[in-house]
């Protein structure tokens, strides 16, 4: 079913539209969710929440891309999920995945928190000038959580171009946040 | 603000760039990047190379005259660029070509990840002897570096070495040739890179040898089976062992210490290379090497 029908579901109120979201993005967000979260109980509570968030915001919301839009949802409440762990149980992926953000940051040491929005516009100007392949790399990686491998997998290029092409975008995005005064 | 935060914050990212990440590929499937989502025609993507491989040729040049070394050494290709791999992307690897220098993000140095690079354990090396050539059939010609750069179409001096070393040669070779036909049956380049100052006769340095007529004292690596290292587009085998050092103790015939021998192998513009360092570590003579490959210095090595 496409996007556009399964949204029409949404706004007709008709249920058949969670078995219908679920039945074509349930496999890539409960992927999504394990790569964060670690354990498929987890996981299926957050796929769980991503289709209730959704049953209550569309409508009114009409998003662009159904599968952007839940994958959207599907994240922040992995890392809600996350947040109310202790840090110790957090999954060495994503200890991987923090340590190379880390390194994005002209500051880590400041300890001032920046306004997520803000942070969240200077990153889009930075993937917009972004050739396509590069910020597929980024988004596969950091977005997504995704290994090196799987990144390799899926875009059919070698590893070894996914961690060099990544080393580069660490190293530009911590450039371009200083640059919009994220010395945070 | 720390990594968890940023990691979190783009989650607020702008849905087309998730949407677009969705549709690239699949977990199952391997599909080259651009089939679904190119929005550029694949010339601009080429000839974008093409200005930037000019570019470079220009930086390298300036380079290599900046430097001073060896600049009769430095010889540069026709300027075609190397094949480019994605229309979005320029090449992360010099072309395959030997003819071409490197291309690269003029702003940037090459990377190169040292974990794809393996190291082939030897036992030791073996050496041919070097042939002989009878005086009244050969005779041997001195070629100055300019002669040795018409000949093998390409350098072979490497644009980047540990700062205590020098490099000893002129870049000339001693090139034996028959005397009736004019056959040239002996052209083996030698490039010393040494420390003279080393406090041990076993000095630290390297040596690249090159011939198109391959290499007759080239070393013989003695496992079963070695693995190649993509560098820049050049497949290279380079191997490694420990070489003991004197004097021997006259008990027990223990040396006094073991010092590291790097070697590495491999084709260039149609010529056997092979790469033999003393005492460098892998980082410095995996540098080298790719110096010797892209004909830049500017080289950086991840994951080391």
């Amino acid at each position: 079913m496409d996007d556009e029908r399964i949204t029409g579901l949404f706004f007709a109120r008709d249920e058949a539209a969670l078995s219908a979201a679920s039945e074509k993005y349930g496999a890539a967000l409960l992927r999504l969710a394990r790569r964060l979260l670690g354990s498929r109980e987890d996981a299926e509570e957050t796929l769980n929440d991503t289709l209730l968030r959704a049953w209550n915001a569309i409508p009114p919301a009409r998003p662009a891309s159904l599968g952007a839009y839940l994958a959207g949802i599907c994240r922040r409440a992995a890392f809600e999920r996350i947040e109310r762990r202790s840090a110790q149980k957090r999954l060495a992926e994503l200890v991987e995945l923090t340590a190379e953000m880390e390194l994005c940051i002209p500051d880590p040491r400041s300890g001032t928190e920046a306004d997520e929005s803000e942070l969240a516009e200077s990153i889009n100007r930075f993937l917009a000038d972004l050739p396509a392949e590069q910020r597929v790399i980024f988004l596969r990686r950091y977005w997504f959580a995704d290994s090196i491998s799987e990144v390799s997998q899926r875009l059919g290029i070698g590893e070894s171009k996914v961690k060099t092409t990544l080393f580069r975008l660490r190293k530009r995005l911590r450039k371009h946040l200083e640059s919009e005064g994220f010395n945070v | 603000m720390n990594g968890e935060n940023l990691l979190k914050s783009l989650g607020g990212i702008d849905e087309r760039f998730v949407a677009e990440a969705m549709s690239v590929g699949s977990e199952s499937r391997r599909i080259p990047f651009g089939a679904e989502t190119e929005r550029r025609p694949r010339h601009i993507g080429v000839a974008v190379a093409a200005c930037l491989a000019a570019a470079l040729i220009a930086s390298v040049f300036f380079a290599s005259l900046r430097r001073g070394a060896s600049e009769g050494d430095v010889l540069l290709g026709s300027g075609e660029p190397g094949p480019v791999e994605s229309p979005y992307m320029l090449p992360s690897r010099a072309p395959q070509t030997s003819e071409a220098p490197a291309v690269s993000d003029a702003s940037e140095p090459f990377l190169l990840d040292m974990g794809a690079i393996h190291i082939n354990e030897q036992e030791g090396i073996v050496s041919d002897i070097a042939p002989y050539y009878d005086p009244a059939l050969y005779r041997d010609e001195r070629w100055d570096a300019d002669a040795v750069s018409e000949y093998f179409g390409r350098s072979f001096a490497s644009a980047w070495w540990p700062g205590d070393l020098a490099l000893l040669s002129d870049g000339g070779l001693k090139a034996t040739v028959n005397r009736e036909s004019g056959e040239v049956v002996w052209d083996e380049l030698c490039l010393v890179y040494r420390d003279e100052d080393y406090p041990d006769p076993i000095k630290r340095g390297f040596t690249v040898a090159a011939s198109r007529l391959g290499l007759s004292r080239c070393c013989v690596y003695m496992t079963d089976s070695t693995e190649t290292s993509d560098v820049f587009g050049t497949d290279v085998v380079f191997g490694h062992c420990s070489l003991s050092y004197g004097p021997y103790d006259p008990d027990t015939h223990e040396p006094s210490g073991w010092y590291d021998v790097y070697l590495a192998d491999f084709e260039l513009g149609g010529a056997q290379v092979s790469v033999t360092a003393n005492r460098l570590t892998e980082e410095e003579f995996v540098k080298a090497v790719a110096s010797i490959i892209s004909r830049t210095d500017d080289i950086e090595l991840v994951g080391a």
